[in-house]
């Protein structure tokens, strides 16, 4: 019954609507016209109604008229002389208006090719970036600890991932705290303890691969918080480092987890170039469809802790230890 | 003189008639190979059918590209204009064609914003809107017409309808064609020109509304 009430007052308020604005342009027969005026003089909010109505008319017949840019005119003003060469070549047959007619058919063209091959290469960018991203790789990414060198076996231990990651926020207590927290808790705690200044704070952790990334599962929380993110990389020239701008929780996991320093430094490079090309264009669908693919990449790869049962793999040898801190980051926490 | 026709600041209706009048002339020498006859029918058009086009797309690039395209295929076909319908509908339907399709094809990469939301205004643009809206009088369109921050927030509401209701919008106030007019560029009923148009400019009033809470 109220279901009924509440379809037959939108009908009325829709039929009122169309009363309106077909009033407002001047579109209807006398007897619908009579019945606005009577209308709009009996209900003040029907009057309200259509005073609005008849702004938002105003409002969009008030914007701006531009000209059409002066290099299409001239395309279009090519293309009819080239449509009159055409029909003249029949009696007269004068080059220059063919002449015409490449002209703007070539202009024609190199539009269509700039657009084209702009479109090309922006997603030839992208598709390069996310297929590196997302191909399996050859190399095993299976549980770092399987990757720590054998001791003994005289095989020099992986390159060490090394690097600093600046972040920067707003709310600089909370964030600092938080992350102070997931280091303890997942017991990287460096024996000289996070460097507290006014307007920042410096953690300095050497651990493995897994810690590392056990850490940046916990601090994904937190990122959306950070105003920015910034990876630097350390490559294998002393001093010079690969930036990585807008960088994400998996995206620092996936570069740590390279053993190759030049592949490491390749993905960085296009990590980089991926998060400057997502940033720069406009809407966020893409950027959150790229985010979505992201998640299920941590969700696949960051592995979660696993009950080890009987080969207690909880106690290591020191040396053990030592050997699988492969990862040198420090944390810098900016205002 | 309805109070409609004081609010209409679009292209005035009453121009249609004498606009199809002068055209038949033009194409005639146009189609005689008389290119002062194509230049003037171009120049008559070209930037009502870019303004059109630029306001349902919101892109100036694709407006001009669009544009062009429109006045390749009026070229093109000029040979089989049958005049059923004016050139200024047979253009303009060309257009709008071009530009429904193109927004179509091009609907998965939109860069329309996706929560249909307008784009937040500052408090300069919002003061303006309040008083536009508050003031009971009916205000002057030549001083709208000077508003930048009116039609700051008029183009971000405009962008949140969908394309075919900015079509039969855009159509009917800015270009100031007839609902029959709209319907035969369109392909579609008066019916639904009406309906559609009501829908658009309820939208927009909603949208406005919602600017100043």
């Amino acid at each position: 019954m109220k279901e009924n009430s509440e379809q037959n007052g939108y009908a009325a308020n829709t039929r009122i609507d169309e009363l309106l604005n077909s009033f407002i342009d001047g579109e209807l027969t006398a007897a619908e016209q009579a019945e606005v005026e009577h209308l709009t003089t009996q209900d003040m909010r029907v009057a309200r109604r259509l005073r609005q109505l008849q702004k938002c008319k105003m409002l969009v017949g008030s914007l701006p008229r531009l000209n059409v840019p002066a290099e299409v005119s001239e395309g279009i003003r090519a293309l009819a002389a080239g449509r009159r060469a055409s029909l003249a070549r029949m009696t007269v047959p004068g080059d220059e208006w063919a002449r015409e007619e490449r002209v703007g058919k070539r202009h024609l063209l190199v539009r269509r090719v700039l657009s084209a091959a702009a479109m090309i290469g922006l997603v030839a960018v992208l598709a390069g970036v996310i297929y590196t991203i997302v191909t399996p790789q050859t190399s095993p990414e299976k549980p770092v600890a399987l990757e720590a060198p054998k001791p003994g076996l005289g095989i020099s231990a992986s390159p060490a991932f090394s690097g600093r990651l600046e972040l920067k926020t707003s709310s600089l207590p909370e964030v600092s705290a938080f992350i102070g927290t997931a280091i303890e808790e997942n017991g990287l705690v460096d024996s000289s303890g996070p460097v507290r200044r006014e307007d920042r704070r410096i953690y300095s952790l050497n651990c493995s691969r897994k810690d590392l990334n056990l850490l940046l599962a916990n601090l994904e929380t937190i990122w959306p918080e950070l105003d920015a993110a910034t990876l630097f990389v350390d490559t294998q020239v002393f001093g010079r480092h690969v930036v990585v701008n807008g960088i994400r929780t998996e995206q620092i996991a996936q570069i740590a987890g390279q053993d190759n320093p030049e592949t490491r430094e390749h993905l960085a490079r296009d990590l980089d170039a991926l998060n400057t090309v997502v940033a720069s264009v406009p809407g966020r669908e893409i950027l959150s469809a790229i985010q979505g693919a992201g998640k299920n990449l941590v969700r696949e790869w960051v592995p979660r802790p696993v009950e080890t049962g009987k080969m207690d793999n909880s106690r290591k040898s020191p040396s053990q230890a030592e050997e699988q801190k492969t990862v040198r980051l420090t944390i810098i926490v900016n205002w | 003189m309805t109070e409609a026709a004081n609010t209409d600041i679009g292209y005035p209706q009453a121009a249609d008639a004498r606009m199809d009048k002068d055209d038949g002339p033009l194409i005639r020498q146009s189609l005689q190979g008389d290119s002062a006859a194509t230049e003037r029918l171009i120049l008559k058009y070209q930037n009502r059918i870019y303004n059109v086009v630029l306001k349902i797309c919101s892109d100036a690039d694709d407006a001009a590209e669009l544009t062009q395209e429109t006045f390749v295929k009026v070229l093109e076909n000029l040979d089989k204009f049958e005049a059923r319908s004016s050139f200024y509908t047979w253009a303009f339907r060309i257009a709008v064609n071009l530009t429904l399709n193109y927004c179509q094809r091009n609907a998965r990469l939109a860069v329309r914003s996706l929560d249909s939301e307008c784009e937040p205004c500052d408090s300069q643009a919002k003061q303006a809107l309040k008083e536009f809206l508050s003031d009971d009088r009916s205000p002057d369109p030549a001083v709208v017409a000077q508003n930048k921050e009116l039609h700051q927030i008029a183009m971000g509401a405009l962008n949140t309808l969908d394309e075919a209701q900015k079509a039969v919008l855009v159509l009917r106030d800015i270009e100031g064609m007839s609902y029959a007019r709209i319907a035969e560029t369109l392909g579609i009923e008066i019916g639904t020109v009406r309906s559609r148009l009501s829908r658009a400019r309820t939208k927009l009033r909603d949208i406005l509304e919602a600017i100043l809470k």
